[in-house]
């Protein structure tokens, strides 16, 4: 994924002006002049300002615009149905649309739509992203959702150069989440007791491109704690998605630093009132969460036909004067948009709740760890 | 308790990663919403805060002190408590009498609810507060006149502790600024001035819209947590492109708050929304081009020198060298940021070399900027549209929906709730937020064609053949694909027959 890609580094904007921080030294007797010039060759307010001496340098990560052999493409079937594939020379791709060839969009741009050779039907091949990713994966357990990843990355007050400690790693949606908040110069350390799907994360995170940032152990953390992936107090983030988190508590906090965030996502209730149970003492500020995505669909719904007036139900006059009023009015409109060639806006758009939303995901338990005494 | 400057021992300098720094703004968090932005300075304007009844406080005792350390007002000073709790244990005297296991069944039948069970009047707890007793000796005497108090249960007890201390013994915690802390403060102060951007939608903006350090986005953003959170999840790396309606460069007030050093700040680039979308502002520069002053005024470079009322002020004005050097330093960066400033035709440039992502969060109609910016954003990229209102979002999803802009568009709100967990008496908090605004994502595609050769025996003319055959004819392919549309268990987009 671009985000783990190596920087470009290229001179900022300030090289094509004409600015040279280090100013020549002067001989004119002016005092406020040499003081600044004091200030522009003194090292370490530059430093303080973030510029060096030869002007601004922009790091930026270029995009990979173009499917080249081997890169991961998105294939957006339909609304939430979503797959994935390391695009192949010669390779094809099926599914209910068609069948799709591989050479078909390999040198297109990412974003094209691919129509089947056998079929009517057509694809889109997206970049991949890490919401993306989460929706196409497969899933080898239950995944964290996008809207949980994205509150936990919040909430654990991640940036780039964090160090973050993750268990279990399960299907790495939440490891690809991480490891984008934390890059380029952040690390991820994942951990997860099933072998084969340790193996498995570690494969697809070369693959994607992030294994340089995220690395995934076969370990129990509950047992064995969090081994030497980072010293003691090392971490600034960790995040716990286990079936019995308060045994991997004490590890965790070991591996904390202090004002570190630490997460736990469980299920069930008795689970999260177990766990906060252990933080007790070594904790502040611990909060209990739980968020929902509540979806809309948009509807155009058709007006009624202008021909048709319904019926009045007040003769009133004052009520009768103001149909009439309105009635004209509308026959004018009528009039003036004939003769503009318009035809009358017929349809309103409307929002209503989609039929059905997923009811729960988790518990999400946030806690910052105490910073000791004096 | 010692006075603050000796948490500041020289021999351990405080990292400037997990210490307040002077300077730093960080938040001062009495609970319940109570939530104040202090800086932590020696000197100036911000030395001195009002704070509720507590009056002027000097936030000079904050500095060197860790995050997350409690924090007591005595004195007008700012002190770090002993024991680092907000609700501190109390030395009750006959607390508990039978034990563990109380003999008969705590509850509120016996309560009479006439207020007379405190026995301690206002007047004693002034004359108390004369003699010097601490907040915790005051409570611990509310707790002991309170004839209720025995027969309450133990979490009613402590919920009554709590309250009480709250009042008598204000203590606080120290909060780092962060996108998460900034945005919960200023949405449980003013969420309506902020759009009621609640913390978890703003983590939604940043994560749908793939903001990551190297990645260069497009934003309109009139709310500027956005902006700020953009920057501190970029950490110098990248470019973020601010388009503004404003006369001024906005977002400096919420900026200010999350301590950026220049290098971080350095992604933000303004676009003046004039600038570029307003042809005028191209004859505007060429006039410009022939106001002699004005050229000569651009064509300044470094150093700039001193005019001469500059000089008397540095003359005059300044009591000691820090202040003039202060004064200087503060000029010199003015100057070196507005030369690193990116001029209009480099702006275009980042403009037309097109955005990873666009993030959209304002208070006007999102509709005709959505339309501005989408062909700055390089196809399949994500973006997002943010607004308090449904509305303007389901015109945007409208049409993009309609005009093929865009697929996997999604509609939501965030539902919040907070949970009260404890033992036995889980629950969910009595009150919670309504809204955290609305969310409109989806990703750009392309409008590239790719050709194939079709070798089915129907060979359509373009996608819309498929209407031909029955099975789609209810509505057009492309519709199912964009998504949100009626009905999504039927949906199957360019599926064969």
């Amino acid at each position: 994924m671009d985000f783990a890609k190596s920087m470009v580094s290229s001179p900022g904007p300030s090289s094509s002006s004409n600015l040279s921080l280090v100013a020549p030294s002067s001989d004119e007797d002016n005092n406020g002049l040499r003081a600044l010039n004091v200030i522009a060759s003194n090292e370490a307010l530059m430093n303080e300002l973030g510029c060096e001496a030869k002007g601004l340098v922009e790091s930026h990560i270029p995009r990979s615009n173009t499917i080249t052999p081997s890169s991961l493409c998105v294939i957006f079937a339909s609304y939430a149905s979503l797959s994935f594939v390391y695009a192949t020379p010669n390779q094809k791709y099926s599914n209910r649309n068609g069948v799709f060839h591989h050479n078909d969009f390999i040198g297109k741009e990412f974003g094209v739509k691919v129509p089947s050779r056998c079929s009517d039907g057509f694809v889109y091949i997206m970049r991949p992203t890490v919401e993306l990713w989460a929706h196409s994966l497969n899933h080898r357990t239950q995944i964290c959702h996008p809207l949980d990843q994205s509150v936990v990355t919040l909430n654990l007050h991640l940036k780039p150069g964090s160090i973050v400690l993750e268990s279990g790693t399960g299907s790495g949606a939440m490891s690809h989440a991480l490891s984008r908040a934390v890059a380029p110069n952040g690390k991820v350390w994942s951990y997860e007791f099933n072998k084969v799907r340790a193996e498995t994360a570690n494969e697809e995170f070369k693959k994607n491109g992030v294994d340089n940032i995220c690395t995934c152990e076969h370990r129990d953390v509950c047992g064995e704690g969090f081994g030497e992936s980072c010293g003691d107090g090392g971490a600034d983030g960790i995040f716990l998605d286990l079936p019995e988190p308060w045994t991997a508590t004490e590890h965790a906090l070991r591996k904390l630093r202090p004002d570190g965030r630490l997460c736990s996502y469980s299920p069930c209730i008795e689970q999260t009132q177990r766990f906060v149970k252990t933080l007790s003492d070594s904790c502040h500020s611990v909060t209990t969460i739980e968020v929902r995505l509540k979806e809309f669909c948009v509807d155009t719904l058709p007006a009624l036909p202008m021909e048709i007036s319904m019926p009045f139900y007040y003769g009133t006059e004052k009520v009768d004067k103001a149909r009439k009023d309105k009635v004209k009015a509308e026959e004018e409109r009528k009039k003036k948009e004939a003769e503009e060639g318009e035809q009358p806006k017929r349809k309103k758009i409307r929002t209503r709740p989609a039929a059905e939303m997923r009811g729960h995901t988790a518990f999400l338990t946030f806690a910052t760890k105490s910073v000791p005494l004096k | 308790m010692s006075n603050s400057s000796s948490s500041l021992s020289p021999s351990s300098p405080p990292s400037r990663d997990h210490h307040v720094s002077e300077g730093d703004v960080c938040i001062v968090d009495f609970g319940e919403g109570r939530q104040y932005f202090l800086t932590a300075c020696r000197s100036g304007k911000d030395n001195q805060v009002k704070l509720g009844q507590k009056g002027k406080v000097y936030t000079t005792g904050l500095i060197g002190l860790p995050y997350g350390a409690v924090i007591e007002v005595k004195n007008s000073r700012m002190v770090r408590t002993e024991d680092d709790l907000i609700t501190p244990p109390l030395n009750l005297e006959d607390a508990d009498a039978d034990g563990d296991t109380p003999s008969v069944k705590l509850d509120n039948r016996n309560l009479v609810d006439d207020n007379k069970s405190q026995i301690t009047t206002q007047d004693d707890i002034m004359k108390l507060r004369e003699e010097g007793k601490t907040g915790q000796d005051i409570v611990t005497e509310l707790v002991n006149n309170s004839k209720s108090f025995k027969g309450k249960t133990e979490f009613a007890k402590a919920k009554y502790i709590k309250r009480k201390l709250k009042k008598y013994l204000p203590r606080a915690r120290i909060v780092r600024c962060t996108s998460s802390t900034v945005c919960d403060v200023y949405f449980k102060k003013d969420a309506m001035r902020y759009m009621s951007l609640r913390p978890d939608s703003l983590a939604q903006i940043i994560s749908y819209a793939n903001v990551y350090a190297g990645a260069q986005v497009l934003t309109f953003d009139t709310i500027s947590v956005v902006t700020a959170s953009l920057v501190e999840r970029m950490g110098g790396y990248g470019r973020i492109l601010s388009v503004h309606s404003s006369q001024d460069p906005p977002h400096k007030e919420v900026l200010s708050k999350f301590n950026f050093d220049y290098k971080t700040l350095d992604v933000l680039k303004f676009v003046s929304a004039f600038e570029i979308f307003d042809p005028k502002s191209k004859e505007d520069k060429d006039k410009d081009a022939c106001d002699d002053e004005k050229q000569k005024l651009k064509a300044q470079g470094w150093p700039v020198p001193l005019m001469e009322h500059t000089i008397d002020h540095l003359e005059k004005d300044f009591e000691s060298d820090q202040a003039k050097h202060d004064f200087l330093f503060k000029r010199a960066s003015r100057f070196i940021r507005k030369l690193c400033r990116p001029s209009r035709d480099e702006t275009l440039e980042y403009l037309n070399k097109k955005s990873d992502s666009l993030i959209i969060s304002t208070k006007f109609d999102p509709l005709p900027i959505l339309l501005a910016l989408l062909p700055f954003l390089a196809p399949s990229c994500p973006f997002v549209v943010f607004s308090e209102h449904i509305e303007p979002l389901a015109e945007c999803f409208e049409k993009l929906k309609s005009d093929r802009l865009a697929i996997q568009l999604q509609l939501t709100e965030t539902w919040n709730r907070e949970i009260k967990v404890m033992q036995n008496i889980t629950h969910p908090q009595m009150t919670m937020s309504a809204t955290g605004g609305y969310i409109l994502t989806g990703c750009k595609v392309s409008d590239q064609c790719v050709e194939v050769e079709k070798k089915g025996k129907l060979v359509g003319k373009g996608f819309g053949a498929m209407r031909a055959r029955g099975r789609g004819n209810k509505r057009k392919l492309e519709d199912v694909a964009a998504g949100g549309d009626a009905d999504r268990e039927d949906d199957d987009a360019g599926g064969s027959s």
